[in-house]
């Protein structure tokens, strides 16, 4: 009886499930369209309004090229550009024909299906872009994404803070240093370390630290690491101090107190990705030129590694798309050519993923906002030593969530970093089914 | 009556003596009604039956919303067992209801009082803008309460500093989130849980009333002796309401604390919707609702049976 | 002494109403006020009253976010779901309260126990019936077909027409009206002040209904405006509270107005809808 009814309902589901697919098959095969009259097609980009901004930098010479192609864009949020997303993979049809989407969410819509495979495309750049990159855009060893930009981390820190508690920020190799310093600095300015809140905390410190040790969420072969590695435990302990002996500043990250206490020299550093720098010019504090410094990642042991990552975007086209020439033309000019890619960092400040343009003048150049420091030469020191980490896996939303709320409950000292890292690590487990 | 073999077939419609057929002789007699009611069944059928069904079957395979669903058996559900989260919105909708809706059936009962009096003026006023809240927008409400419980900058905590009261992280803490995400439901349902009472109070017979008086009963007696009680039926109504209004919370809850802190806020309508449209879990999703449907079904049921019981005296018409 | 107790009584009801009143009125007066404060008052909350009130946050309302277009969709979809459903629920609520038809009980039985299934159960095979059979995602008949004829709105019109008067009926059976013509010439107009409540509440529902459009509605062309709130777009995951209360104004005024007009019979159409076991 349960065969027939599952069979039955099998049917009923899949037969939904046909109906309401569209198109699929072989995909079409793509090549790099010749600029000129030939490429025809009316796009539309998705993204959010910081990305479009950026995208539209390079569009004049894009218009140049292929001047029978338009461009619309449709800017929402992030968070409802991907539930419109996943809506249009599912659905079978809606999609845009490129759109961004940051590696977080990356690996959740490869799995889904429904993005274009680019793999002869990107294969002429594959070795052009920051290695650690490829993974989230992979599956079976197609590729179906191109890389854009790159978040390598740094700490940013205030020279003022810094200088009236007298701390040389080269002295801090450790985290241990870093530490201490913290300690210093809260004793003779007053002033917390790190914008850490307790009830409102992302985990996203955390998977940068992780991140940093070649660790995240799961290992090289999926399994869930969270309560195996004593590392892990050890760097979320860490995190701990600074909650417990106050160095840290309990506000929700953009929220008004957050930029007030930002902008106002009110937190000593901040450990963040170099789109956070491009955010203090921009809007957090625009008239601070010379307030910020910014030095490497203290490491955990000597000779660790000073690099990690949080976000990053690529374009992906839709398997929708029945303009896939002139969505690829669009891709290929935006981030595949280093001049393109360099004027949008000049622009916009987007780090991008390509090394080729690392070679650049204008990466050498002193950062004025920086009171002069060579910030741009440091971040491209970071981004070639990025380790490869199972923190943006195809379930990232779900597995931050469920890590979110029990550093929630631990920086609020309901329970040890120990239960906390077990209690995440039995949820998504059983959440996502793995071992 | 003999029958004649080049007699044509009785048709089905007509009425022959002996070849009734009673159902299609009363729809043909009854149909106004029937067809007044079938946009109604019909419609229940298409889009509430047929899907809860569908429901079922979703919640017994692995499916993303694309592509192949994997036939799981009961393997959501015992999933589902073990999944905390889940249980955990349960409950917190549980604690939910336990913080507001005594309070606010009381309050609701009080008011309605004040404005049942014979020498109340301005009722349609009073009741109006008591009634107010209830038709805003909850995503309106939920920003703005946002806004004013605002730990740092908030209204309540300003207020609350001019008196000398160090500030409450009213959305930060697990009991003040609760009580802030209760204090945003009684603001938005005092009004109706209010008229509820109200149109009870106008069934109470004012002799009954007016005998209490003479024999030297205050109000305060008159309240708790008489009204509450024979207001039996509508307190249980608007009650069980409640219940089912707070376990299906999603928007005050999403815009308010976004499920936070800790989870202490999420509830069984906002796990479904994460786990459905943002994990892409979908029969995952199906079975949560299907649990959180049984619940509501008990509740539903509870109230009827304890309904249909009360029938207190000294009721007027 | 009898007298002055009664007053101080009297006193004291007033003033909690009031007091309830206020707390009542008070979100709505603080969210006006701050429509129209710039962005860094809103959190400054020095004073009541904007100190540099702006119509900024309108302007970027309606230019960026195209409100006035949402709110013609919440509109629109608003009066002809109310107009559908409030005619579908009198007719189902007529025949349950006038008609005697075998089956009548266990029918009326049935529908009271639909009211039980609540939406989240059904919400995600909708969706999926929605997009796959009907493709009418992004359009408004999701928010209105399935709950055109509701159980709750014929529950509610059938309390109202019980006290329908028969003899007017029968009456104008005996005349040879159709049943109807009967319906619509003489139920219809006998049974306004419900209709109108249970309009005024409908629309309401409709008005503010975010869960189902947040999910059916996509694009921007179609939303209504409580999705709307829910997307306002501010720096990086800011959250644009400026714009965001210039929003919730435009969402709350038609609704206030409407109340306002209208109060009267919704409060009497409630009471007499009520659960009355």
């Amino acid at each position: 009886m349960r065969r027939g009814w599952s069979a039955g309902a099998l049917g009923l589901v899949l037969a939904l499930v046909l109906a309401g697919c569209v198109g699929g098959g072989e995909p079409e095969q793509v090549s790099t369209p010749r600029p000129g009259a030939e490429t025809k097609g009316q796009l539309t980009v998705w993204g959010w309004d910081a990305a479009i901004k950026s995208l539209k930098v390079v569009d004049a010479g894009f218009r140049q090229a292929y001047p029978n192609v338009t461009v619309k864009y449709v800017a929402k949020p992030p968070a409802d550009t991907y539930r419109n997303i996943q809506l249009a993979l599912s659905a079978g049809s809606g999609a845009p024909d490129v759109s961004v989407i940051e590696d977080s969410h990356l690996a959740q819509f490869v799995k889904l299906g429904g993005l274009a495979d680019v793999t002869d495309l990107v294969k002429p750049h594959t070795g052009q872009v920051n290695a650690y990159r490829w993974k989230p855009a992979t599956k079976d060893g197609r590729v179906y994404a191109m890389p854009w930009d790159s978040g390598p981390v740094a700490v940013f820190y205030r020279r003022d803070v810094f200088s009236k508690a007298g701390i040389d920020p080269e002295s801090i190799r450790t985290w241990d240093d870093y530490y201490r310093a913290a300690k210093v600095i809260k004793q003779r300015t007053g002033v917390p370390m790190w914008p850490q809140p307790k009830a409102r905390n992302d985990a996203r410190l955390l998977e940068m630290l992780l991140w940093q040790q070649g660790l995240g969420y799961v290992d090289a072969q999926g399994n869930v690491v969270l309560d195996k590695d004593p590392r892990i435990q050890r760097t979320l302990e860490f995190m701990g101090r600074f909650w417990r002996e106050d160095l840290s500043l309990d506000a929700e990250w953009w929220q008004d107190a957050w930029y007030k206490a930002l902008g106002g020299g009110k937190v000593a550093t901040i450990p963040e990705a170099v789109w956070m720098g491009t955010f203090f010019r921009d809007f957090i504090d625009p008239k601070g030129t010379g307030h910020w410094g910014v030095f490497k990642l203290p490491v955990w042991e000597p000779g660790g590694s000073q690099a990690s990552n949080d976000g990053g975007s690529t374009l992906a086209i839709f398997e929708q798309s029945k303009q896939k020439d002139a969505a690829w033309a669009y891709v290929e000019y935006h981030l595949t050519r280093p001049e393109s890619q360099l004027q949008i960092y000049e622009k916009t400040d987007i780090f991008p993923a390509l090394e080729t343009t690392y070679q650049a003048p204008f990466f050498q150049e002193p950062s004025e906002y920086f009171g002069g420091q060579k910030v741009r030469q440091l971040f491209v020191d970071v981004v070639r030593n990025i380790p490869e980490a199972g923190v943006y896996t195809s379930e990232y939303q779900e597995m931050n969530a469920l890590l979110a709320s029990q550093v929630q409950s631990f920086a609020l000292g309901k329970q040890t970093a120990q239960q906390a890292l077990a209690k995440a690590a039995a949820a998504i487990r059983s959440r996502t089914s793995r071992a | 009556m003999a029958r004649n073999a080049a007699e044509p077939a009785a048709l089905p419609f007509t009425r022959e003596r002996g070849r009734r057929r009673p159902w299609l002789v009363a729809f043909r007699r009854y149909r106004v009604p029937y067809l007044f009611i079938l946009p109604f069944f019909v419609a229940f059928a298409v889009f509430f039956l047929y899907p809860i069904g569908f429901s079922l079957s979703l919640s017994l395979h692995e499916w993303s919303g694309s592509g192949p669903a994997r036939f799981v058996g009961l393997g959501n559900y015992r999933l589902l067992l073990r999944d905390e989260l889940f249980w955990g919105s349960m409950l917190n909708a549980t604690i939910l209801f336990l913080i507001y809706v005594p309070a606010m059936t009381f309050l609701a009962l009080v008011l309605a009082s004040l404005l049942h009096s014979r020498y109340l003026r301005l009722q349609g006023l009073w009741r109006a803008l008591i009634f107010l809240p209830n038709i805003t927008s909850m995503v309106a409400a939920g920003y703005v309460f946002r806004l004013m419980l605002d730990t740092d900058s908030g209204l309540a905590n300003r207020l609350l500093s001019f008196f000398g009261v160090s500030p409450i992280p009213w959305l930060d803490d697990v009991w003040w989130a609760r009580l802030s995400l209760g204090l945003l439901l009684v603001w938005a349902w005092l009004g109706w849980n209010t008229v509820i009472m109200l149109a009870g109070l106008q069934t109470i017979s004012p002799e009954l009333l007016d005998a209490a008086r003479v024999d030297g009963a205050n109000a305060a007696q008159i309240f708790r002796r008489i009204t509450v009680p024979l207001l039996r039926p509508q307190i249980l109504f608007a009650v069980t309401l409640s219940i089912i209004g707070t376990y299906s919370l999603f928007t005050e809850p999403y815009v308010l604390t976004r499920g936070g802190p800790v989870q202490a806020t999420t509830t069984p309508v906002y796990q479904v919707f994460t786990t459905t449209f943002e994990y892409a879990k979908v029969g995952y999703g199906a079975a949560m609702s299907y649990v959180y449907f049984a619940v509501i079904v008990v509740l539903t049921l509870f109230q009827f049976w304890a309904l249909s019981r009360e029938r207190p005296a000294g009721r007027g018409r | 002494m009898r007298v002055r107790r009664a007053t101080l009584v009297k006193a004291a009801s007033y003033l909690a109403l009031a007091a309830v009143s206020a707390l009542m009125l008070f979100p709505f007066a603080w969210m006006l006020a701050s429509s129209f404060k710039p962005f860094t008052e809103i959190f400054a909350g020095r004073s009541f009253l904007p100190e540099q009130p702006t119509l900024a946050n309108y302007a970027s309302l309606f230019q960026q976010s195209d409100a006035l277009r949402k709110v013609w969709n919440s509109l629109y979809i608003a009066a002809l779901y109310t107009a559908l459903a409030v005619f579908l629920c009198a007719m189902g609520g007529y025949a349950f309260a006038k008609f005697r038809f075998p089956g009548r009980g266990v029918l009326f039985g049935f529908l009271l126990a639909t009211m039980a299934v609540p939406f989240a159960v059904v919400m995600v095979p909708l969706f999926i019936m929605m997009r796959n059979w009907f493709h009418w995602i992004d359009t408004p008949w999701p928010l209105i077909v399935p709950w055109a004829a509701n159980a709750f709105g014929i529950f509610f019109m059938r309390q109202y027409m019980l006290s329908v008067p028969d003899d007017m009926l029968d009456a104008a059976r005996v005349d040879g009206a159709s049943e109807l013509r009967i319906f619509l010439r003489i139920v219809l107009p006998v049974s306004r002040p419900g209709l109108a409540s249970l309009a005024i509440l409908f629309f309401v529902l409709k008005w503010n209904d975010f869960l189902w459009p947040l999910a059916v509605l996509r694009s921007e062309e179609v939303q209504t405006v409580p999705v709307m709130l829910n997307s306002l777009q501010g720096p990086p995951g800011r959250t644009a509270f400026d714009v965001l209360m210039a929003g919730s104004v435009v969402s709350v005024l038609p609704m206030l107005l409407l109340f306002l007009l209208l109060q009267r019979h919704l409060v009497v159409g409630l009471t007499a809808g009520a659960v009355r076991e």
